[in-house]
């Protein structure tokens, strides 16, 4: 087939008779001009961007496993070298792990961002536009924040990469990267509709993605006002989301879907092996990471619906993360959003911002309850951060927090005792040979 | 030669040629639409079918072009007892095709590019000798090679960097695929810890401090095959020899690794266990790629042993054929090295780059075969 194509090129050059050379076309893929010219096309890019989501550097694996794997929810018992090195908190820059999460983010803003470039050129109806546009914004702005999550202050990329000219961007700082990210929830916030499927975003993922931006940016600049935008868009999802938390804990892994605020869909064809990375070799998986006894220990011996629904123990007596359960067909859903966490971003922007000592302990105690536990009397601020702090933990443990908390509130250092610089994950190797203006953090 | 009169006298000398020659080759291995930037299918989420980018368009995509330069000589002596061809060579690649990395940040990993510039010379013997005529006759054929290359240039001189499980590089000044990582100077008595060579004297072991710790290039390589015949019976033994390449031991990444999974080699009964113990195993593995786990690859290989008898022609002519041979063959019937894996020949990618070479990681060794056979021509 192809060499005829090619004899059919040297004929048409022989005779010379044809005006034009003949131009062979990709049959498999399509070129960049063609992908997104109608409205099928954008929903096709659209579908990739949260496709990027599932990759193994995004919520398909390392965005949960890490988090807890370089903080103390879990230690490394596996054969993968890259996550010895993320539990000893001694990543080098050639890490695949740390360049696969860089990777797949930039992966995700790049798709969307090619979706960013062409809409307005495209007809459909301005729902139809919205909705895709916000879509894309949210997307772009769960990138950004993964990666400040990791590597601090890191390339704002808004433009689609269509040629080499461009691609030596340098860093921007923590503050501008959160400017970029509240800015394009804010948006999008305004575009998705309210209520959306399993899987894709809502006005109300962009709402609580904010609350959790803002809260970031405040811890970083201390800003009271941040703390407030916090508190007041936690607010609005707790009150207008229509949101209920799980009757019981358990529940959130066993198909309660109304805590849910954003996840990421996986089905038997676009599936992710977090169970095969959690279960024990007993039950055929690969034991990768586990959690260890020094957590398992932290649990309250009440708190015991957190603790079944979070880890299990197997025949050999090897404790092992559970809430990833399928092993067979991968197809476990995985919250980047729900609605417990709401309660305790408006705790927590609280608690440091010397915020009401009563709603500080009603939230927290909204969580306790869900979970039986007794209600915190404490008053104190400082108290009260560490209790929110463990309260995270035992919440989210295996939901990819883990890290970003403690960064978040500058406890890394202490808590994991590890040296203040390795509490940024190094720019991946391969970055720093090829963007020119690329600089590397502080001890790598 | 052989025909110029001044030849004439040498009457030992039956062929006598000189050879030059100067050339330009291209090499169009450039997959099909390279120059385009491309989308493509399959990057669904549940529920819909969905596209992503998938290649950045490169306009100025061309073929790359070696210009080769070959001076050669060919002649035999002695009624044809001993011939010889040799060859030298040198071959310069411009415009080098290769996938050139890009920041990631650009949601690309690659581009096809013609990035630089490669050299290869060498030398290529060819020998065959007839060292005892009939009716034992002994003749042997030898081939040698040797190839350097070397990286001449690179798109702003950026490194190709760990490429594959054993960490090859193409970086200018050094040949294709070698080895790049950290050197490891042994256990630390103390703690049983690698210790690592801290080359840009930081106080860190970063990958900053890797360098050059292996080259999957041969030295040499070579073949001997020597056939003895006698009467009916034929005895061929051809040797295959591979001199002064590296190779990366991928497999010992985690066979040395004391991770508690996967079986363990018998090095690990010398790891480090007490303070004092000096030793080169140390007391956990760790995720370094370092010269710990680079080996010498030389190796001479049996590579085939073949032991045939043919039949009587007078015999078989009356049964109506021409030929009858029966014969026993060993492939790869033993292997002189000192590589500690299963095979130093082989390469977990399978060939398909010609960047990430020498690496072994759990690759199936050659097997050794055994052949019994009966050839029949009627």
């Amino acid at each position: 087939m192809k060499t005829s194509k090619y004899l059919l090129i040297l004929f048409t050059l022989l005779l010379g008779s044809c005006t034009k050379m003949l131009e062979v076309q990709p049959t498999a893929s399509m070129s960049a001009a063609e992908a997104i010219q109608d409205k099928t096309g954008v929903d096709r890019a659209i579908t990739g961007g949260y496709n990027a989501l599932q990759a193994v550097g995004s919520y398909g694996r390392n965005q949960i496993i890490v988090e807890d794997l370089a903080a103390d929810n879990l230690i490394w018992t596996g054969t993968t070298q890259d996550y010895a090195q993320i539990a000893n908190n001694l990543i080098a820059a050639d890490n695949g792990v740390n360049e696969g999460i860089w990777g797949a983010n930039y992966d995700c803003i790049n798709r969307v961002n090619n979706v960013l470039a062409r809409i307005d050129d495209i007809s459909m109806t301005t729902d139809e536009r919205n909705t895709y546009s916000g879509d894309a914004l949210f997307l772009r702005a769960l990138s950004h924040f993964n990666l400040i999550g990791f590597f601090g202050g890191v390339p704002i990329k808004t433009q689609p990469t269509l040629d080499l000219s461009n691609i030596d961007q340098a860093r921007n700082t923590m503050a501008e990267v959160y400017a970029q990210i509240i800015s394009d929830l804010l948006d999008a916030e305004q575009k998705l509709p309210l209520s959306r499927p399993l899987g894709k975003a809502s006005a109300f993922s962009a709402t609580a993605l904010l609350a959790r931006a803002y809260l970031g940016l405040f811890q970083l600049n201390n800003d009271p006002a941040v703390a407030a935008l916090a508190v007041a868009k936690a607010d609005k999802v707790i009150n207008e989301g229509g949101f209920i938390l799980a009757p019981s804990y358990g529940d959130l892994f066993k198909g309660n879907t109304t805590e849910s605020i954003f996840e990421v869909a996986f089905d038997v064809q676009n599936s992710n092996r977090l169970a095969q990375y959690f279960f024990p070799r007993s039950l055929t998986g690969r034991y990768e990471i586990s959690p260890p006894d020094a957590f398992i220990q932290t649990f309250d011996a009440i708190d015991t619906s957190r603790f079944n629904a979070s880890i299990a123990i197997d025949s050999t007596n090897m404790p092992y993360g559970y809430k990833y359960r399928d092993i067979t067909g991968g197809t476990d859903r995985v919250y980047v959003l729900r609605l417990a966490e709401m309660y305790l971003i408006r705790a927590e922007a609280l608690a440091y911002s010397n915020g009401s000592i009563e709603s500080i302990q009603n939230d927290i105690n909204v969580i306790r309850n869900r979970a039986g536990l007794l209600p915190v009397t404490a008053t104190d601020y400082n108290e009260l951060k560490l209790i929110i702090e463990n309260e995270r933990r035992h919440e989210f443990a295996f939901e990819g927090q883990r890290w970003s908390d403690l960064v978040r509130t500058k406890r890394a250092a202490t808590v994991l005792n590890i040296p203040e610089k390795f509490t940024l994950f190094p720019i991946p190797l391969s970055e720093m040979q090829t963007n020119k203006k690329m600089t590397q953090n502080p001890g790598y | 030669m052989t025909e110029e009169p001044f030849m004439k006298k040498l009457s030992f000398i039956n062929e006598l040629r000189l050879r030059a020659s100067y050339g330009l080759t291209g090499n169009d291995g450039i997959g099909d639409f390279a120059s385009l930037g491309l989308y493509g299918g399959g990057y669904n989420y549940p529920g819909s079918s969905g596209i992503a980018p998938t290649q950045l368009p490169n306009p100025d995509l061309k073929w790359e072009t070696t210009t080769q330069t070959d001076l050669g000589i060919d002649f035999s002596l002695f009624k044809d007892r001993i011939s010889l061809n040799l060859d030298v060579y040198y071959n310069h690649t411009r415009d080098l095709l290769l996938d050139r990395p890009v920041p990631l940040s650009t949601g690309f990993s690659t581009i096809s590019s013609n990035i630089g510039q490669l050299e290869n010379k060498g030398i290529e013997i060819v020998l065959n000798t007839l060292n005892i005529k009939k009716p034992f006759s002994w003749t042997t054929s030898l081939n040698f090679s040797l190839n350097r290359n070397k990286v001449l240039s690179l798109y702003n001189n950026t490194p190709i960097d760990d490429m594959g499980r054993g960490g090859n590089r193409v970086m200018v000044g050094e040949p294709v695929g070698i080895f790049y990582g950290l050197k490891c100077l042994g256990v630390d008595p103390t703690t049983g810890n690698l210790v690592y060579a801290d080359l840009n004297g930081d106080g860190i072991i970063t990958s900053d401090d890797r360098t050059v710790i292996g080259n999957p290039n041969p030295k040499f390589t070579g073949g001997v095959t020597n056939t003895f015949s006698y009467k009916s019976f034929e005895l061929s033994i051809f040797l295959q020899i591979v001199y002064g390449n590296d190779v990366f031991n991928a497999t010992n990444i985690y066979l040395e690794s004391a991770d508690g999974i996967d079986q363990q080699t018998i090095a690990m009964v010398d790891r480090w266990k007490k303070p004092g113990d000096i030793t080169n195993m140390p007391r956990v593995g760790d995720a370094y790629k370092s010269s710990r786990f680079i080996e010498d690859g030389s190796f001479l290989r049996i590579k085939n042993v073949t032991l045939s008898y043919s039949f009587n022609k007078k015999w078989i002519s009356k049964i109506g054929m021409k030929t009858a041979k029966l014969y026993a063959t060993v492939q790869n019937l033993f292997t002189f090295t000192k590589y500690s894996g299963m095979d130093p020949e082989v390469n977990y990618y399978g060939g398909s780059s010609n960047i990430i070479i020498g690496t072994d990681f759990f690759t199936y060794p050659q097997s050794r075969t055994i052949l019994l056979g009966l050839n029949l021509v009627f």
